[in-house]
């Protein structure tokens, strides 16, 4: 096949990227891509001409990630970072296209490339479609018009049921819903997470949580602490860095795409922040913090997803601490009274309130490191603060993907993902497993 | 050469809204028969422009538009899935609408044909804008600027009342409507009396039940 | 004569909406770069807009299940026959306007509204419940800037006595819009993001919604609904800069020059908005819109009035 004009062009324009991310995977890779030059990533699987798959996806996700897989326009390819291709168990009986197995997340973006090279020269084969290519319920037109039923309306012509009324939760008027289902890869909700949902105009009359999202991987560091005497200024720029990167995906989705490269460019890539940086970091954060509030990224989130107190002592964390809780386990263990803590908390449970709460302790974390670093303060203690909620050598931070069915209802489409975003949802695992 | 020109755009104009004001009646689907009945004022709005009533014809261009999109949204408010998109029967007694169609056209031509028309042609000179300007703000100013602030005003109160702070009270914390008596129990909204019906023949139900 | 009248203004819209749509993606794109302080040659390099042309087009473009074709494939080009629409009845000077129409204004009005249908149109006919409903959200909200455009637009056409857009940009002779009506420039530049449901208003495709109408688009079919948008937001810069920054006017400089010149200007500012502003939620954008922004645009039409008057 010649390659034409338009192909040669495009194998210099940046590679538009799709990840999914599996399990026990830190969204590390994800922020490392996003940072890279000539790499784009995207929203929507139809934008991207790669799928990147990082960390293991469960079998019972992976026909969802075939359908998204089939979602992306051709020329595309797979590559799989940090876990095994999972889709021999739906293509067994097709032609088998070749593996890309990346094995280190630092020779991604280089294969990325690579890839995307091949497939536009052409010495690549654009990847089969896993899934037979025919509509989920065919068409079953009967009826005077095709309308699939009696009268004007009624029957499944497309496997989609008419909707019939539902009453607005807000003012009893009668309106359609709207069912759907999303996750476990829909960028907007922490990985894994599956909800089936019902819209009426932007406005969830419910959400029906299929699969909890995937555990996140915690940082050794802070698992290391519950044991051993571990450097103090490495678990506060642990927090610091998981905080901004939290803080940077609530930007993208604000659509303040600058802001948040800028966001993970501070939380560096690892071996990350040091001790001799600090004093600079803090600078950069202040002055981001002011760029963010010029220009209401705080006042966004007033009054939108508010916990009431129980939640938000389920919760626990900085969530609770967002909503007024004066709990931190970092509180009860000397070395951190020694070096002056005190509990910082916001007094509105809503996700300005937990924007400002993520601010204020990474401006508290970066003090406490350098101060902990010139002191050289060593900790181990039975109750470590993490990022995500409280760890303890029974009990490590919980799923509470249960809580959204209760909150999420009567919020707006965009106010609900505002709120998930700013909630650490998913569980937590020790890197490599938690058992 | 422009008569012409304006010949042709008249033609083409008429059989572009004729036609598609047919397919309204023959589509399958309400947001493409709104687009469709859109599309047959666009082109009466052309029309218009040609009989020189320019201020008229553009002002058509996007009343119609948003009154079809107005119409359009609140099918899919009320059709919200699939939209519109899974066929249905778009037509209601459809005999009587054409006997009473054919009385309007038959109507309407006897006029057309057999009327007499003024003649009183108009200066050449005349600017449609202008003198449509001076009528609406001279003579009638009172008229229209009341009707059109009465407009405005419904338009507001609609969005406040329909607006995140509810009706009767902050909307997501479920509102309840006024009593019928002053300090009264709340009016039943229709889904509740449903329910309540609801209840009662269970009851009943319930009742002849036992009873047996 | 027909070349002159007919050929040369068809021509000078085409070429500009297709440049121009050519200078936003390349300015979108170098500005998004240098925010997120990537590498500058790489940013800068002019030809970017002709790679993400030539990926655009090596793609397959994907179409969903049963979705409704022909306004599928109609809506960008009509999106794009809006602008040029919207575009025709810009003057260049004093003597090449390509369509000089005595309610010039009145046509923008129309261009703005007929926008949302089309906008509409391309989401509802996906079949796809995203688009539906970035779709369903722009339209719904969309009628809250409109009634801010035509006030704006009016308090314009009082000083010029005409709603004919070569008598306002004469009417500016003395004095630009945008100092004698200090409000009505931000006013329309708000008008503006919406119409290309950009930046702090793009909620018709929005990163919540997976990009909404956009989410199902892939290939060439993306590529023709980008080059529409990006085509109005040229339209609409050469708007702005017509009734506000005095048009073609200027010294020293031929006036279409001056015209481009303000006109990049005015996208500018737009693109800038697009990089720093959060993308509103849509309950706050209804407070903002009815209760800020209309009474705004009454006091601006006031206060034109008062002027005009004195």
């Amino acid at each position: 096949m010649a390659v034409s004009l338009w192909q040669r062009l495009a194998a210099r324009a940046s590679v538009p990227v799709f990840v999914a991310s599996g399990k026990d995977e830190p969204d590390e890779i994800q922020d490392m891509l996003w940072q890279t030059g000539r790499i784009k990533l995207v929203f929507t699987p139809r934008h991207a001409s790669l799928l990147v798959v990082t960390g293991q996806i469960p079998v019972e996700q992976s026909q969802s990630l075939a359908i998204i897989h089939d979602q992306l326009p051709h020329p595309r390819a797979t590559l799989w970072c940090g876990g095994q291709p999972c889709f021999e168990f739906i293509a067994a009986k097709r032609a088998p296209s070749p593996q890309t197995l990346v094995a280190s997340a630092e020779d991604l973006p280089q294969r990325i490339k690579e890839t995307q090279k091949q497939l536009l020269s052409g010495k690549r084969q654009s990847e089969p479609d896993l899934n037979p290519d025919r509509p989920p319920a065919p068409w079953q037109g009967k009826g005077d018009h095709g309308q699939g039923g009696e009268g004007m309306m009624g029957g499944k012509p497309y496997g989609r049921p008419m909707a019939m009324m539902e009453a607005d939760l807000r003012d009893g008027l009668m309106l359609d819903a709207l069912e759907f289902s999303v996750g476990p890869f829909y960028h907007g909700l922490p990985a894994g997470l599956m909800a089936s949902v019902s819209l009426q105009g932007d406005v969830i009359l419910k959400w029906q949580v299929e699969s909890p999202p995937f555990p996140t991987a915690l940082p050794s560091v802070f698992v290391r602490a519950l044991h051993q005497d571990t450097p103090l200024a490495d678990l506060e720029i642990w927090r610091v860095r998981v905080h901004l990167q939290r803080l940077a995906r609530m930007m993208a989705l604000d659509g303040l795409d600058c802001a948040a490269v800028r966001t993970l460019r501070l939380a560096g890539p690892l071996p990350c922040i040091t001790q001799a940086g600090l004093g600079a970091l803090q600078k950069q954060v202040g002055s981001l913090e002011k760029h963010l509030r010029k220009r209401g990224f705080f006042a966004l989130g007033a009054g939108i997803g508010e916990l009431d107190a129980q939640q938000a002592n389920l919760m626990g964390g900085y969530v609770g601490r967002a909503c007024g809780m004066q709990e931190d386990a970092r509180s009860t263990s000397k070395p951190y009274q020694a070096l002056g803590f005190t509990v910082s908390c916001q007094d509105k449970g809503d996700v300005q309130s937990r924007r400002l709460q993520l601010f204020a302790e990474v401006h508290q974390a970066i003090a406490l490191a350098a101060k902990a670093g010139r002191e050289e303060v060593m900790l181990t203690h039975e109750e470590i603060e993490t990022p995500v909620g409280r760890l303890t050598k029974r009990q490590a931070p919980k799923d509470h993907s249960e809580m959204l069915q209760s909150l999420l209802p009567g919020m707006e489409w965009r106010e609900a993902l505002m709120t998930l975003a700013s909630l650490p949802v998913a569980g937590a695992t020790r890197e490599g497993g938690w058992q | 050469m422009v008569g012409i020109w304006t010949d042709i755009t008249f033609y083409l104009c008429a059989a572009i809204a004729v036609f598609s004001g047919w397919r309204v009646f023959r589509t399958d689907s309400m947001v493409r028969a709104s687009f469709l009945l859109l599309i047959s004022f666009l082109a009466v709005g052309v029309i218009m422009l040609l009989l020189a009533a320019v201020y008229l014809g553009t002002a058509l261009f996007f009343m119609m538009a948003v009154e079809m999109m107005v119409m359009a949204l609140f099918m899919v408010m009320f059709m919200m899935n699939p939209a519109g998109l899974n066929p249905m029967n778009m037509v209601h007694q459809p005999w009587v609408a054409a006997l009473l169609g054919f009385a309007v056209f038959t109507g309407l031509s006897l006029v057309a044909v057999y009327g007499e028309f003024p003649a009183n042609p108009a200066p050449a000179d005349l600017d449609p804008v202008r003198s449509l300007g001076r009528e609406l703000l001279g003579d009638s100013m009172l008229v229209f600027e009341s009707a059109g602030i009465a407009l405005l005003a419904t338009m507001i109160g609609t969005v406040v009342l329909s607006s995140h702070r509810g009706r009767y009270g902050p909307a997501n914390e479920g509102s309840e409507p006024p009593g019928l008596d002053p300090g009264g129990p709340p009016a039943k909204s229709a889904a509740q009396k449903q329910q309540q019906r609801e209840e009662q023949k269970e009851q009943e139900e319930d009742k002849q039940d036992h009873d047996q | 004569m027909i070349l002159n009248e007919l050929l040369l203004p068809i021509f000078v819209v085409l070429i500009t909406l297709i440049l121009g749509a050519g200078v936003v993606d390349y300015l979108h794109h170098a500005t998004s770069a240098l925010g997120k302080q990537m590498s500058l040659r790489r940013s800068l390099n002019p030809l970017a807009p002709l790679y993400r042309l030539g990926l655009a087009l090596s793609q397959q473009s994907v179409i969903t299940e049963h979705p409704d074709r022909l306004n599928l494939r109609l809506a960008p080009a009509l999106y794009f026959a809006l602008a040029a629409l919207g575009l025709a009845v810009v003057p260049w000077s004093a003597d090449f306007i390509p369509a000089d129409l005595v309610t010039g204004m009145v046509l923008w009005g129309a261009v703005e509204v007929l926008a949302t249908v089309v906008i509409f149109l391309c989401g509802w006919s996906a079949n796809a419940h995203l688009p539906l409903l970035g779709a369903y959200r722009y339209v719904s909200l969309g009628l809250s800037y409109m009634l801010v455009s035509m006030f704006v637009l009016i308090g314009v056409a009082l000083p010029a006595e005409s709603l004919q857009l070569s008598a306002v940009v004469e009417s500016q002779r003395e004095i630009w819009n945008v100092l004698r009506q200090p409000m009505g420039l931000p006013l329309f530049l708000i008008v503006g993001l919406g119409l290309t449901f950009w930046g702090p208003l793009d909620f018709a495709s929005s990163p919540d919604l997976d990009r909404g109408i956009s989410a199902d688009q892939s290939g060439a079919s993306r590529l023709v609904w980008q080059l529409a948008r990006y085509a109005m937001l040229v339209a609409f810069s050469f708007m702005a800069a017509t009734v506000f920054l005095g048009g073609w006017l200027g010294p020293w400089l031929p006036g279409p020059l001056w015209l481009v010149l303000k006109a990049t200007l005015v996208l500018l500012i737009l693109l800038w908005m697009g990089h720093n502003l959060p993308v509103m939620t849509p309950d706050k954008f209804i407070s903002v819109a009815w209760v800020l922004l209309l009474p705004l645009s009454f006091v601006d039409l006031i206060w034109a009035g008062a002027l005009a008057l004195w």
